[in-house]
């Protein structure tokens, strides 16, 4: 089980990764940042693929923040 | 300086702070414009609540690529699509109608039964349970009819269109995710086999989800509004003989999908109207199907109509995947909503949906007694 400060971590770099934004703050809004529906869809099986989590898709699409994610997937553990 | 016009086959409308777009009516602009992708392209979104933006999915969803890489996804999906493929499924379709229509009292809303429709074939091509159904319907409604106050949310249309897609992104992503714990061999396990990214295999699934789900439970329904307002309801009922015909003739009329967008992708013309590059080209579908060059008396439905080349499903290279599923669900509806109510009385006022695509009917109270 990974700490919340683990899990933020691992799923900001993603997100960096898929925006070509750096750095990502826990309370921005991935589509406000310049993602659409196509990136979060791969965000969310790249975080399933390597950080063998798996986010709610209802999550990331409709509160889509790190913070968001990081509290449904602390939860769901 | 582009010109507004009020009159002619091919006008410009504007839209304030969007630009603006071609309306195209005429069937035979309407069918150039759609076989001709490379003068008209695909790939800045296909609806008109897309003009002025960027389309997401352009290159990577079937509906918002061209050729050739429009073949890529559209080739592996239309094998399974035939006439030929899609009767297989006819009897699992039957059931379902016959399921929706046994329980229903002698009166009845039947654009609530048409909305059903679609969870008979979702369920054997995109493993979607039936009982998803009645809230996936709403989001899709959401995404194609946001103006429609059954749908529309305190926030607005454009709100509305938001989170309907972002909730069909988020339920599709859940049933690729299920899909791969679970292969059925259907419509989204090929496209998961597909070299496709995962957001690009998700954008084909609400494709496909789109395309069956929206548009065709409004052929039926606002056939029989118009055979009931005509009085001619029986006559049809009778003879479920021409129901081959009768079929054509209902998508033709109704044309419930009503327009498709293009941009065009160099100066062109059409139907002798100059057209810049980048313009939005907008082609109606239902005006091109009561064309009087082509359709004889077009504003009659007529089961007997011979030729009926309509464009109800589109033309070209995007003409609709689901044709054959679509002919023949409502083939077998027509059969079964017949043969149960050879008789069938307006109950109560029809209530047409509000929408710059849609076309059809979303409440009509009718009465009969079940054979």
């Amino acid at each position: 089980m990974r700490t919340r400060a683990e899990l933020e971590s691992a799923i900001s770099q993603l997100w960096s990764e898929k925006l070509a934004v750096h750095p990502v703050g826990l309370y921005d809004n991935f589509f406000a940042l310049g993602g659409d529906s196509l990136l979060a869809a791969d965000l969310l099986m790249d975080i399933y693929e390597r950080l063998g989590v798996e986010v709610d898709a209802g999550v990331l699409f409709l509160k889509p923040t790190i913070a968001e994610l990081v509290d449904d997937v602390l939860a769901a553990e | 300086m582009r010109v507004p016009s009020a009159a002619g086959p091919v006008r410009w409308w504007p839209i304030p702070g969007r630009g603006g777009f071609w309306a195209v009516t005429r069937y035979a602009d309407v069918a150039a414009v759609l076989a001709d992708h490379t003068r008209f392209t695909s790939t800045g979104g296909v609806m008109l609540n897309m003009l002025g933006r960027a389309e997401p999915a352009r290159d990577q969803q079937f509906a918002a690529s061209d050729p050739p890489r429009h073949g890529l996804v559209r080739g592996p999906l239309q094998r399974r699509m035939t006439a030929r493929a899609v009767r297989r499924h006819e009897d699992a379709i039957r059931a379902h109608v016959r399921g929706t229509l046994a329980p229903l009292a002698d009166e009845f809303d039947l654009a609530e039964v048409t909305a059903g429709l679609p969870a008979a074939f979702l369920g054997p091509l995109m493993g979607i349970p039936p009982a998803d159904w009645p809230a996936l319907r709403r989001l899709v409604a959401m995404s194609v009819a946001e103006d429609d106050p059954d749908v529309t949310l305190p926030a607005g249309p454009e709100a509305t269109l938001e989170r309907g897609h972002r909730e069909l992104f988020a339920y599709l992503l859940g049933l690729l995710l299920e899909h791969r714990r679970h292969p059925r061999g259907d419509l989204v396990d090929l496209l998961a086999a597909l070299p496709l990214r995962p957001g690009a295999v998700v954008a084909n699934c609400y494709s496909l989800l789109l395309g069956g789900g929206a548009a065709l439970p409004h052929v039926p329904t606002a056939t029989v509004a118009e055979l009931l307002r005509s009085g001619r309801y029986a006559d049809w009922a009778a003879r479920p003989d021409r129901l081959g015909g009768a079929v054509e003739e209902a998508l033709r009329y109704t044309s419930p999908a009503g327009h498709f967008m293009r941009l065009a992708t160099r100066d062109t013309t059409v139907g002798g109207v100059p057209v810049a590059a980048g313009d939005a080209v907008v082609v109606w579908l239902g005006a091109a199907n009561r064309d009087e060059a082509v359709f004889t008396d077009p504003h009659r439905l007529d089961p007997l109509r011979h030729p009926n080349r309509h464009l109800a499903f589109g033309d070209g290279r995007h003409y609709c995947l689901g044709a054959a599923m679509a002919r023949l669900t409502l083939r077998v509806f027509f059969e079964e909503l017949f043969a149960r109510y050879p008789v069938l009385h307006l109950a109560g006022d029809v209530e047409r949906v509000r929408s710059a695509w849609l076309g059809g009917v979303k409440r009509m109270p009718v009465a009969g007694r079940p054979r």
